[in-house]
């Protein structure tokens, strides 16, 4: 299984780092990739993860209002909304895509949130990349 | 300023010389978890790979210099420290690139502590670290110089956009740690109307007497507004437009501190009796006298709201713990929907309640009956109570003013009350969303709770910190491609920081003095005109590739 967390540089990739701190536990399957703010998040790098034999892909960004750039995190789940729309298009669950607004220091809601990707993907099945494939 | 590249922002990456990898133990805390040995062996037979070293702790001074010897080689151009959080570890391995004599933009750190050896199983971790470290292989060898400027000369001058208190407290502080300032006031008049503090104003006496204090270090121009900002943080030009007529003041930092304007409370007029307001009941205070009788404080205005400004109930605290330590006897009633006690205000609120004072929180504004009769709703009880008053107290009311004309031109945007926005104070208390722009003043959204003096210091310690250090413009900002742009305004209306622009030729323009790099624009662009030399699409897009383990 893959899953990969595509986390803003200050709350979601804290909220990583502070789920390892707490000792806290999630599946080995989320990788996360850290872009500056979730309003760098493109459609097109959601679908290339899909397209590379992602099962799932999170989006994790600061708490609405609570944004290091404002409102990136706003743009974002606008995008979200729009690529999940273009995902059932294409065939691919719009479930397997999802944006979580988790603050820095709250690590139990990141491991809560990958949890929650990991048994979607366990409901859905693989990613379209890896059905076809095996 | 910054020049991009001639070919655009999309040029073809610059192939590195060689990466040199160092995995970090952590003191064993990630050894314990991963199979340092087995990921050094996978990972030397990379073709990028220079040289792959397993370190103790590099974090400690022992391995910085193992570090710094290997990188000076000349064999890489590049590094990766996999070890613990790009947070806390970032700013310490940029120094050891730029002593190295490698450009730090080229640093790429992978987080195989926090985010893998403390989370996983040994064996699972093991494996998602090996994915981890190549993703940030492929990153890395697609790094790109971010382009950066030192400022040679950093211009030690502060100027400060202010009206009234907060400005001349910010003069005093900036004066003292030895600045130069300049004032620019939209008023006639510069005056510290705060209650209880020396004044300076303009009038002969005062003012003649802090001017000489302060010598040539400062200027003030009254009835001034700017209408322009230019330059870099370290370097900026402001226009003036003065009743003499235009000028520019040269500044390295610039404080805003606009405070609000006092106006007479509405509430004033409709109650009977002894009613006088926060403002005059502490200037009361500090002269010694006291106010007859029970007092009751109504903090709030008529809708029954309390929160149309916490600092009301700040003031209410305040004056309630000053009035029960003169005067123990006193019956002090504070009437409010919700005390709003931030910052130290915390402490005032719970020695007034141990003082005596009694908070009683309602959701409508009470029934003022006549002859010294309160009828309240009392949220705790449930029920109404009748209280007898002698002194009623009611907040002192001010009016923010018109701000919008300065904030376009400086670029920080108002809150939807019509104050400044403030940016996380958490994160960059005091500061603006622009930098080298700092905030004070009570026409500033309220976040830090420490007191119009405080805030006013506390901006000019920080300005004053930032002209201490040396000025780099190296962050990762937006780079526009003119050709491919279409002059859609997309990343114009996205910008938080006002930062792109439409030039004479209809193309984005990014000031790079505002940039902050967040990348908002580069996604939504519609044209695909816009990059960071960071975060590319094809960087980010490989980076997902590799974390996928190259499945496909």
């Amino acid at each position: 299984m893959k899953i990969i967390a595509l986390v803003c540089s200050f709350c979601g990739y804290s909220s990583a780092d502070m789920a390892g701190a707490n000792g806290e536990t999630y599946p080995s399957s989320v990788v996360p990739v850290r872009v500056p703010c979730t309003g760098r998040v493109d459609i097109r790098h959601i679908i290339a993860a899909f397209r590379n034999g992602a099962d799932a892909v999170m989006v994790i960004g600061c708490l609405e209002g609570n944004c290091n750039y404002q409102y990136g995190n706003i743009e974002a789940r606008k995008r979200v909304v729009q690529a999940r729309e273009l995902l059932s298009q294409l065939g691919i669950d719009g479930e397997r895509l999802e944006m979580f607004n988790i603050a820095s220091n709250q690590g139990w809601r990141f491991a809560e949130a990958a949890k929650e990707m990991e048994s979607r993907v366990a409901r859905l099945g693989p990613g379209p990349i890896r059905r076809d494939h095996t | 300023m910054r020049q991009p590249s001639p070919d655009g922002p999309h040029a073809p990456l610059i192939a590195p010389n060689g990466v040199a990898i160092f995995l970090c133990r952590c003191r064993g805390v990630v050894a314990g978890k991963l199979d340092m040995e087995v990921l050094r062996d996978e990972l030397s037979s990379s073709p990028e790979v220079r040289t792959v070293d397993v370190l103790e702790d590099c974090c400690s001074a022992e391995d910085m210099d193992r570090m710094r010897l290997s990188l000076m080689s000349g064999e890489v151009d590049r590094f990766i420290v996999a070890g613990c959080s790009f947070k806390t570890s970032h700013d310490r391995f940029m120094h050891l690139a730029k002593d190295a004599g490698l450009d730090p933009s080229m640093v790429e750190l992978c987080n195989i502590k926090e985010q893998c050896a403390l989370v996983h199983p040994k064996k699972e971790a093991t494996d998602k670290a090996r994915i981890m470290i190549r993703a940030s292989l492929r990153r890395s060898t697609m790094l790109q110089p971010v382009p950066s400027r030192r400022l040679e000369e950093v211009d030690k001058g502060i100027a400060i956009i202010g009206n009234g208190h907060s400005a001349v407290v910010a003069v005093r502080e900036a004066i003292g740690l030895g600045h130069h300032v300049t004032v620019i006031c939209p008023c006639d008049e510069l005056v510290d109307d705060a209650h209880g503090e020396e004044t300076i104003t303009l009038e002969e006496t005062g003012f003649e007497r802090f001017r000489k204090q302060a010598g040539g270090a400062l200027t003030i121009t009254t009835s001034s507004v700017v209408t322009g900002i230019s330059g870099v943080p370290g370097s900026f030009a402001l226009a003036i437009s003065t009743p003499l007529g235009e000028t520019t003041v040269n500044a390295g930092a610039v404080i805003v501190a606009m405070d609000e304007a006092p106006v007479e409370n509405p509430l004033r007029k409709m109650l009977m009796g002894d009613v006088i307001d926060q403002h005059q009941l502490e200037t009361m205070l500090r002269s010694g006298m006291r106010p007859e009788g029970t007092v009751v404080m109504l903090a709030m205005d008529l809708s029954g709201e309390s929160a149309f400004d916490p600092m009301s109930t700040h003031e209410a605290v305040h004056n309630a713990l000053y009035l029960k330590s003169m005067s123990p006897r006193t019956q002090v009633m504070i009437i409010t929907r919700e005390v709003f006690a931030l910052g130290q205000c915390e402490h005032g609120y719970r020695r007034a309640q141990e003082a005596g004072a009694v908070v009683i929180r309602t959701d409508k504004f009470p029934d003022i009956g006549k002859e010294g009769a309160i009828t309240i709703k009392d949220l705790n009880l449930g029920h109404s109570i009748t209280l007898r008053y002698d002194t009623i107290v009611i907040d002192s009311s001010t009016e923010i003013p018109d701000l919008q004309e300065l904030a376009s031109i400086i670029g920080i945007p108002l809150d939807a009350r019509g104050r400044f926005r403030r940016p996380i104070a958490k994160l960059k208390p005091s500061s603006s969303l622009r930098e080298g722009v700092f905030l004070c003043g009570t026409a500033t959204e309220r976040n830090l709770g420490i007191g119009p003096g405080l805030e006013a210091r506390s901006s000019v310690v920080m300005a004053s910190a930032m002209l201490q250090e040396e000025m780099v413009d190296d962050g990762d900002k937006a780079e526009v491609w003119p050709e491919k742009c279409s002059g859609c305004l997309t990343c114009v209306r996205l910008c938080p920081y006002s930062a792109p622009s439409i030039d004479q030729e209809g193309r984005a323009l990014i000031d790079v003095s505002r940039c902050q790099g967040c990348g908002i624009c580069v996604s939504a662009c519609p044209s695909k005109a816009l990059q960071m030399s960071s975060f590319r699409d094809d960087q980010i897009e490989e980076q997902i590739k590799a974390s996928l383990g190259g499945l496909r």
